[in-house]
């Protein structure tokens, strides 16, 4: 057997002396791992790190085998962000989550497209890109089943003036479906609701990683895991920020 | 046919990193070869380094006392410490022979992958070990993967209230290296790291 497909390093680990079994996320083939020979040679050492895109050839006997990769690498995302802390920690976050809740070998293309939008985004060093991580959970969140639905108030059915989330069913609130309840409700970010983000507003993270990390929490604890350390220590991150603009740079 | 014994000596030599079952076989066949000037004295050595060796309690590097030559060294600068993975990094570092400070052996690096967190790491043992020996610089010297990246900020922020210089290792052209044959990245990080040789 033996296909083509584009990859994104989520995890890598160390087989003998000169080989690893990378696991990429791919974009025809899902969460998918391979063994890659001669890995450690002085030519490859280096771009075999987390975030890095590959294009790659798979090739195995039977199809649930774990197979070969011959890799040819795209983009090394990782020199460009490896004195940045926050974003490093934004894209380990990331991978993690991929790695640990992602089932292998499932097709997760849009989300493999949104992947490599936000890695291309940290690499370009493009603005907003907080907040643009935050809708890439949200993303990952309907991926796995546990998708928000922000186009109309869960109780009113208005599309005007959605201000919340309902922590219980994922659906946004409008302040006057609120009522009594507001205080139970979480406040919505206006970024969620528009593609295009223009003005930097550290409340405004603040409401959307809430909201992320509770329906995190929620399929985590669902399925007896809990989320990785790495995103609590992200996020406190992010908590403790205190001039947001300068975490662009 | 091996006898039992030879098997399972070419099983052990086997595991042993950079040997497979070939070069294993091979080297057994030497030391059986030569059982005076190589297999005894190497099984005796073997005997002394497994009854001997110890960890250090202050760096964790390997040595026969429970603190090592490099800890109780006198001629060492005593305020700095060089903070690594792994004792192969001391090693590499001691081969420089260009660092004349203490060192200070985490075990690893944090990986969310792998479930490595900082109580995994002997990040405790280094606090304690600044505060105790009253350290001036701290000397961040993992690797420049994310993961090692990811390891010295997390030490960074530990360090940021106490009262000294945290540095870490430059990154950019290895001596010898031509800029046509190295990738983007490296050139970046260079040009972001590089000297001021003349400033008007």
């Amino acid at each position: 057997m033996k296909w083509q497909d584009k990859g994104i390093v989520v995890s890598l680990k160390k087989y003998g002396e000169n080989s690893l079994i990378l696991n990429l996320f791919t974009e025809n083939h899902g969460l998918h791992a391979g063994l890659v020979k001669y890995s450690n040679s002085k030519k490859n050492r280096s771009v075999f790190q987390i975030g890095n895109i590959f294009n790659i050839e798979w090739t195995g006997r039977l199809e649930d085998q774990l197979g070969y990769y011959k890799t040819e690498i795209e983009n090394t995302i990782s020199h460009y962000i490896i004195n940045n802390h926050l974003k490093i920690d934004a894209l380990i976050t990331q991978t993690s989550l991929i790695n640990k809740l992602l089932a292998d070998r499932q097709v997760h293309s849009s989300l493999f497209l949104e992947t490599l939008n936000f890695i291309f985004c940290i690499n370009k060093n493009e603005k907003f890109w907080i907040e643009k991580y935050i809708k890439w959970e949200l993303k990952f969140l309907s991926e796995l089943g546990f998708g928000l639905d922000l186009n109309n108030c869960a109780v009113t059915g208005s599309t005007n003036n959605l201000q919340f989330v309902s922590p219980k069913s994922g659906r946004a609130v409008s302040l006057n479906g609120a009522g009594k309840w507001k205080k139970k409700l979480f406040p919505l970010p206006n970024f969620f609701l528009t593609k295009n983000i223009n003005n930097h507003d550290k409340s405004e993270l603040l409401k959307g990683i809430n909201i992320t990390t509770y329906f995190l929490n929620q399929y985590v604890s669902s399925i007896g895991l809990k989320l990785p350390d790495i995103r609590d220590r992200f996020t406190n991150k992010l908590l403790n920020l205190n001039e947001y603009s300068k975490s662009d740079n | 046919m091996e006898s039992q014994e030879i098997k399972n000596l070419i099983k052990l030599m086997a595991k042993i990193p950079g040997l497979g079952p070939r070069s294993a076989r091979r080297s057994v066949l030497s030391l059986i070869k030569n059982p005076e000037k190589l297999m005894l004295p190497l099984a005796k050595s073997l005997i002394q380094v497994s009854e001997n060796i110890k960890l250090c309690s202050i760096c964790g590097n390997i040595d026969s006392d429970v603190i090592c030559g490099i800890c109780k060294d006198e001629k060492r600068d005593k305020n700095t410490i060089c903070v690594v993975e792994d004792i192969t990094d001391v090693w590499a570092l001691e081969r420089s022979n260009t660092y004349k400070g203490k060192y200070h052996i985490l075990g690893g690096v944090l990986s969310a992958i792998d479930g490595i967190n900082p109580e995994d790491l002997r990040v405790k043992e280094l606090i304690d070990n600044i505060k105790i020996n009253n350290i001036k610089e701290v000397i961040l010297a993992t690797s420049a993967t994310l993961a090692g990246q990811t390891t010295s900020f997390y030490i960074t922020d530990l360090l940021k209230d106490m009262n000294l210089t945290v540095s870490r290792l430059a990154q950019g052209i290895p001596i010898g290296a031509e800029l046509d044959y190295l990738d983007d990245g490296t050139i970046g990080a260079a040009l972001d790291s590089r000297k001021i040789l003349n400033k008007k």
